[in-house]
């Protein structure tokens, strides 16, 4: 019990507005299942989904598994103690990432939801120039509310997602989105498809490896103070029974 | 507290005078109890009254003198009372207490009964986005448990199962070694599917459904290396103390804020300081002395309060403690030492189980609990905290914190408790002088302020109390279901008071710890923690923030600032459904001083004082200004990194503040962030052109680019902001960028969208060439349609003539449909006319021609006809605006179009473009439409060729149109031939003996001619009836038909 902690689950929070296909991308992701119809997310959920990563490339596992809470967004309790170090050099972590609600902005959930989060993903719709635009005050919402401590390299990564609809209804071009990423400090930046499953994996695999590099970087700093417990033996043990 | 109050008193009287007294009792709803006499009776009772006595149920068991009662326990699962006498439990029906089972232990017991029934758990996992649906459903497990009296070194602990369709299901028996003399069972409890053992010396975990089914010692403990909070300042001011160290650093006021290590500017401090003085907040003040009156005098010792011994040799366990409030399971020593079951789990050497360990979490506990009757406890059903009896007082306490919340005395000297059951909310007390008397208790707090004093430790003991009652799901149902919201309210908010104001007397404490930054940072954590989950008047916080350090500032005082922040947004987003705090709707008043005090008139006298602010929303304004101006200065102070961030979002921060600290701390970047949100651009640029005044020696390019950067972010609203700053641009001659650059990189583009013809206005100023240059980006790129923009540019172009200006104008007319016609017609009238020698031939005719498009826009055909046949003398181009005539139209036009072309046909000399016309358009005209409209003095012969051809084209059409038609009517006979063979296939088979439907009498080929049957198919189902009987069914479903059939709009 004493000793550092190693956080193993990467808390990934999904952001952006209303309808850009934040449940649907968490869904591809984890499940592979795409639903065409829309149902608003209420608060927060999250799913969780193992990784393994290694310093070229990631593989992702099979085992995942759903959880749904409203209430109960200090989740630091629910981190339980894992190896994350396997022999061959790869990484193995639980990616839980959290989806929102995107109706309002940062309206509904306190600042308890957001704490420890290692990784911050901005969806917008590239049929949507709003919501590229809000792209900015998500940042800048989360940076405040998760209370990040060095903004500058908090990873966050962009997802340009509904990629798959005709070329005349995109009205956020490739150019103006790598502006904004460039712009923010080179934040990678990918386009995606939750229905078609384009670039869904790849993204997320960036995201995992952000994570996993973020939570590498707080465990460093980490100051193992206070849940830290000292083992205690007592006298009336089997070993103060010899006589 | 709670409260005892008496409900009823009954005194059991013996039939005969044979000294029968009670020797057992148990509750089995909140209003019916079941007892035991010594002469094996059993007495039903109610509240009121003794309802039934059932006599000699247990007559066979008072054989020997001994017969003795220990316990007893009820299971509602089961409709079975356990009634533990001293070598056998007899198992009694609920219902009649018919006796129907023994169980026999002839070597007596240790301890009671334990009885366990495991919530039926309905887990729904649901993923319903994707019908993923996964119901697992745990039914309960009845569980009787029970350790027998010791024999050699071993105590046999035994369990009985009961299935989940409440079937019995199989007994387990183990022993336990005991090491010590003394030691003996004293606790189960069953937590997570395991049997958990507590004796006075060690806990035991038992995994009876598990596969491992011996009990395994527990043997790890471990020790929090810091309690909670009170633990935590306790130790810490005892330490403090004995190394005589002298606490200087009270807290203060407001007003005495120490200056020298000021996070608060002056802004802050003198918004605390001129709330203070408004009289509607007079209270404020007052009310916050009121909550402090000790605040300057030191109180560090806490005599009802005692450090625990450190029993070196034994430990002394007594009972178990499930708490719903956390779903966690405790260990509770006599002296007051509380362990926690930790989910750290160790394997055990020998058989690889998992054993679990228990964490020390208690340093301190009241001086009180020694002298409770601790062996007598047992868990107040539903309620999280423990009751305690002796012969004179029942207690009840809280079985961490060890502080107690209520006692209940008999109301006679002479009489004595015997024996307390509990449930529901009552209490049933069994006396010596054999009286039944049952005690309700509820909350209540209107002694508390007698009771309670000014000391941190009070506050903890209320806040303890509070948070268990409050926060704990049952007894929030139990709430509702009194109908009880208001005083639910009222408790609610006075908890959060008593909470808020602990957390503040904490800090009190804390900020002196200042020998332990690590200990005063947990301090600091838990107790903000306290701040947010109840939202604390940031008033109060705001005095503390210059006592913090730093990074406790930014690690914890922000996020509360913060979430305090998202509340107030919401209200003032008018956002009601998420302005809730644990289900309460909560205003502006909420998070002023005076609301957080207002249902305690006990405390606070002065709440007459307390006027209602007329106007909310400037109220809230307020508040949302000193929370963001706070907010600022944290960040500044603390996480400049964020302050960015923080400005760049819509803020209500004091601007004088915000400017003048910016720029005394040279974040200029971040100062024109602010301007921005604010949407104070003439500020921001004014600030970035007159940077040499803040910032010496900065080059000029430098802040040029910095102006541009800045404009190229405004829209159209700034749009004079813009032109204003461009020209000074201008003026500082930049040599990165040309004029011409600059404004293209502004306007010339289709994110922002300007006023065009006033960017015109402002280009053409300074560039003429440029602004039309602007106006046809307009036109091609941003489509514009707005006709002026047409006007201007075409006026320009007919002004400035060139041959490319030409093309343009003929291209903008002929492709770009938004101009004025008329103003087309007249500017290119007027450019022909009064130009009309300067221009060359083919100037004329392109300008003329582009009148025809003008006219074509206009409905005009005819005259533009007249154009392009008599002034341009261009036959194909006619022919060619005919066609899009007729072809843009939707057919009504055709004719029109066409004799108007023949009108201006028929005025032509010679009849050469009318034979074309007809080659070209004879088809779309009948024979008489064209014999009406020939000339006179053209022959018949010259037509006949187009009339022919007309003819016979049309009847061709004509032709085919019937062939077509033929077609269709034979395609419709063999589908229709189709379906006749059809019907004509069908057929029934009569069984030998089918009845009729109707009159059910047979149908049988033998007794009736062949011919006479009807079929039908009613239901689905081919049947065939009697002719007669058929033409009746006929009838009643042709009527059935008509009733049944609804009108409906369509038949209207």
């Amino acid at each position: 019990m004493s000793g550092g902690r190693k956080k193993n689950i990467l808390k990934v929070i999904i952001l952006g507005d209303s309808g850009v296909g934040k449940t649907s991308l968490m869904q591809r992701y984890v499940n592979g299942k795409y639903s065409q119809q829309y149902k608003a997310t209420i608060g927060a959920d999250f799913l969780t989904k193992e990784v393994t990563l290694d310093d070229s490339s990631s593989h992702v596992n099979n085992s995942n598994s759903n959880n749904n809470s409203n209430n109960n967004f200090n989740n630091d309790n629910s981190r339980t103690q894992h190896n994350n170090n396997t022999s061959n050099g790869s990484k193995t972590a639980t990616l839980q990432v959290w989806d929102t609600a995107g109706q309002e902005r940062f309206q509904s959930l306190g600042v308890a939801f957001y704490r420890g989060a290692d990784c911050c993903v901005l969806v917008y719709d590239v049929t949507n120039l709003k919501s590229f635009e809000n792209i900015k005050v998500w940042r800048d919402e989360f940076l405040l509310h998760a209370n990040v401590s060095s903004p500058e390299t908090f990873p966050f990564v962009i997802l340009g997602n509904k990629i798959d609809v005709d070329e005349a209804k995109k009205v956020v071009s490739a150019r103006q989105a790598q502006d904004l990423a460039k712009g923010l400090g080179d934040i990678p930046l990918f386009f995606t498809s939750a229905k078609s499953s384009i670039n869904v994996d790849i993204a997320f695999e960036e995201i995992a490896r952000s994570a996993l590099q973020q939570n590498q970087l707080e465990d460093d700093m980490f100051e193992d103070d206070f849940n830290d417990a000292i083992n205690i033996q007592l006298d009336n043990g089997p070993s103060s029974c010899q006589c | 507290m709670f409260r005892p109050h008496l409900i009823s008193s009954i005194t059991f009287t013996p039939d005969d005078d044979n000294n029968e007294k009670i020797l057992g009792i148990v509750s089995i709803s909140s209003n019916r109890s079941v007892a035991v006499t010594s002469m094996g009776h059993i007495l039903a009772y109610d509240n009121e009254k003794l309802l039934q006595t059932y006599k000699n149920i247990l007559v066979n068991k008072i054989d020997n003198i001994s017969f003795n009662v220990n316990d007893m326990k009820y299971s509602f699962a089961l409709s079975t009372i356990f009634i533990q006498l001293d070598k056998s439990i007899e198992l009694l029906s609920s219902s009649n207490f018919n006796h129907y089972d023994t169980i026999l232990d002839k070597g007596g017991f240790q301890t009671k009964l334990f009885l366990f029934e495991q919530q039926q758990v309905s887990h729904n996992n649901k993923n319903d986005k994707y019908d993923d649906i996964d119901d697992i459903v745990h039914k309960g497990k009845k569980l009787l448990c029970y350790a027998t009296k010791q024999n050699g070194n071993f105590v046999l602990l035994k369990c009985f199962i009961w299935n989940e369709k409440n079937n019995f299901e199989r007994f387990l028996e183990k022993n336990i070694v005991i090491n010590h003399g003394d030691e003996v069972v004293r606790d189960f409890n069953f937590y997570n599917n395991k049997i958990y053992v507590a004796t006075t010396h060690n806990a035991y975990v038992w995994d009876i459904l598990g596969p491992y089914q011996t009990p395994i010692k527990i043997n790890n403990f471990y020790k929090k290396k810091w309690f909670n909070i009170i633990d935590t300042i306790l130790r810490e001011e005892q330490l403090i103390q004995k190394n005589g160290y002298k606490n200087t650093n009270q807290i203060s006021l407001a007003d005495d804020i120490d200056t020298n290590n000021d996070i608060l500017s002056t802004y802050t401090r003198s918004v605390i300081n001129e709330q203070s003085s408004v009289t509607s907040i007079k209270s404020k003040s007052s009310w916050f002395q009121s909550w402090f009156p000790s605040m300057n005098s030191t109180n560090i010792i806490y005599p009802n309060m005692r450090f625990i011994e450190k029993y070196k040799k034994r430990q002394y366990f007594y009972k178990f403690y499930k708490s719903s409030l956390d779903e966690k399971l405790y260990l509770i020593t006599y002296n007051g030492k509380v362990y926690q079951l930790s989910n750290n789990v160790k394997e055990n050497r020998h058989n690889n189980a998992k054993v679990p360990s228990l964490l020390e979490i208690n340093e301190y506990s009241p001086v009180l609990i020694q002298a409770l009757p601790l062996w007598n406890s047992y868990p107040l059903v539903d309620l999280n905290f423990f009751y305690c009896y002796d012969s004179k007082v029942v207690t009840i306490y809280h079985p961490i914190y060890g502080y107690t919340y209520g006692q209940l005395f008999l109301d006679s000297d002479d009489d004595s408790i015997e024996l307390v059951h509990n449930i529901d909310e009552h209490i049933i007390i069994k006396t010596k002088n054999n009286s039944i008397k049952v005690y309700s208790i509820s909350v209540d707090d209107c002694n508390d302020c007698d009771i309670y004093d000014d000391s941190l430790v009070s506050y903890q003991e209320r806040m303890v109390f509070w948070d268990t009652v409050l926060f704990d799901e049952s007894c929030r149902r139990h709430e509702k279901e009194h109908d009880n919201a208001n005083f639910f309210r009222n408790q609610l908010l006075k908890s959060r008071d008593i909470s808020v104001v602990w957390g503040l007397k904490c800090l009190d404490h804390v900020i002196n710890f200042k020998n332990n930054l690590l200990l005063q940072k947990y301090c600091v954590s838990q107790i903000f923690d306290v701040f947010v989950n109840f939202l604390a008047p940031p008033d109060l916080i705001i005095p503390y923030i210059n006592m913090l350090s730093g990074n406790l500032n930014r690690a914890y005082v922000i996020p509360y600032f913060i979430e305090i922040r998202r509340y107030l947004q919401n209200l003032q987003d008018k956002n009601w459904d998420k302005c809730l705090w644990k289900n309460l709707k909560i205003d502006t008043d909420f998070f002023t001083i005076e609301q957080s005090q207002l249902k305690d008139d006990l405390f606070f006298n002065h709440r007459q004082n307390i006027s209602t602010k007329g106007n909310k929303e400037s109220s809230l304004e307020q508040l949302l200004i000193l929370v963001d101006t706070t907010l600022f200065e944290l960040y500044l102070r603390t996480s400049p990194s964020l302050l960015g961030p923080f400005l760049r979002l819509h803020n209500m921060c004091d601007a004088d503040v915000v400017v003048k600290e910016l720029t005394e701390k040279h974040k200029f970047q971040e100062l024109i962030n602010f301007y921005f949100t604010r949407k104070d651009h003439e500020r921001a640029l004014y600030f970035i052109t007159h940077l040499n005044d803040y910032v010496p020696n900065v080059p000029l390019d430098v802040i040029v680019e910095l102006t541009f950067s800045y404009i190229r972010q405004l829209t159209n609203e700034n749009i004079n902001v813009i032109f204003k700053y461009l020209n000074w641009i201008f003026e500082q001659d930049w040599q990165d960028k040309s004029t011409k650059d600059l404004v293209e990189t502004i306007f010339f583009q289709d994110t922002t969208q300007f006023d065009n013809l006033k960017v015109f206005e402002y280009i053409v100023s300074m560039d003429t060439e440029l602004g039309y240059l602007y106006l046809e980006y307009c036109i091609d790129t941003l489509a514009c349609k707005n006709p002026e923009i047409y006007s201007k540019l075409i006026t320009y172009y007919l002004k400035n003539l060139t041959p490319l200006n030409l093309k343009k104008v003929h291209a903008l007319v002929e492709t770009k449909p938004y101009y004025e016609s008329f103003e087309l017609l007249s500017l290119l009238d007027d450019k022909l006319n009064t130009a009309s020698k300067k221009l060359t031939d083919n100037e004329k005719k392109i300008l003329t021609h582009c009148k025809t498009f003008a006219l074509k826009k206009m409905g005009d055909h005819k005259a533009a006809l007249k154009i392009l046949i008599t002034d341009l003398n261009n036959y194909p181009m006619a022919k060619q605006y005919c066609e899009s005539v007729i072809k843009s139209g939707d057919g009504s036009d055709d004719t029109s179009v066409l004799t108007d072309f023949v009108d201006v046909l028929k005025k032509e000399p010679n009849h050469n473009k009318f034979l074309l016309f007809l080659q070209d358009f004879a088809v779309y005209c009948t024979p008489s439409f064209l014999v009406n409209l020939i000339p006179l003095d053209i022959s018949i012969n010259a037509i006949s060729k187009y009339l022919l051809e007309n003819v016979i084209l049309k009847q061709k059409m004509l032709l085919n149109d019937e062939r077509l038609k033929k077609s269709m009517y034979k395609v419709s006979l063999i589908d229709k031939d189709y379906k006749l063979l059809e019907k004509k296939a069908e057929y029934f088979i009569i069984p030998e003996h089918s009845k009729c439907v109707v009159c059910k009498k047979p149908v049988s080929i033998s007794r009736v001619p062949d011919g006479i049957f009807q079929g039908f198919t009613l239901n689905g189902k081919n049947v065939v009836v009697h002719f007669n009987c058929g033409n009746l069914l006929a009838k009643k479903l042709k009527n059935n038909k008509q009733v049944k059939k609804l009108s409906t709009l369509g038949n209207k």
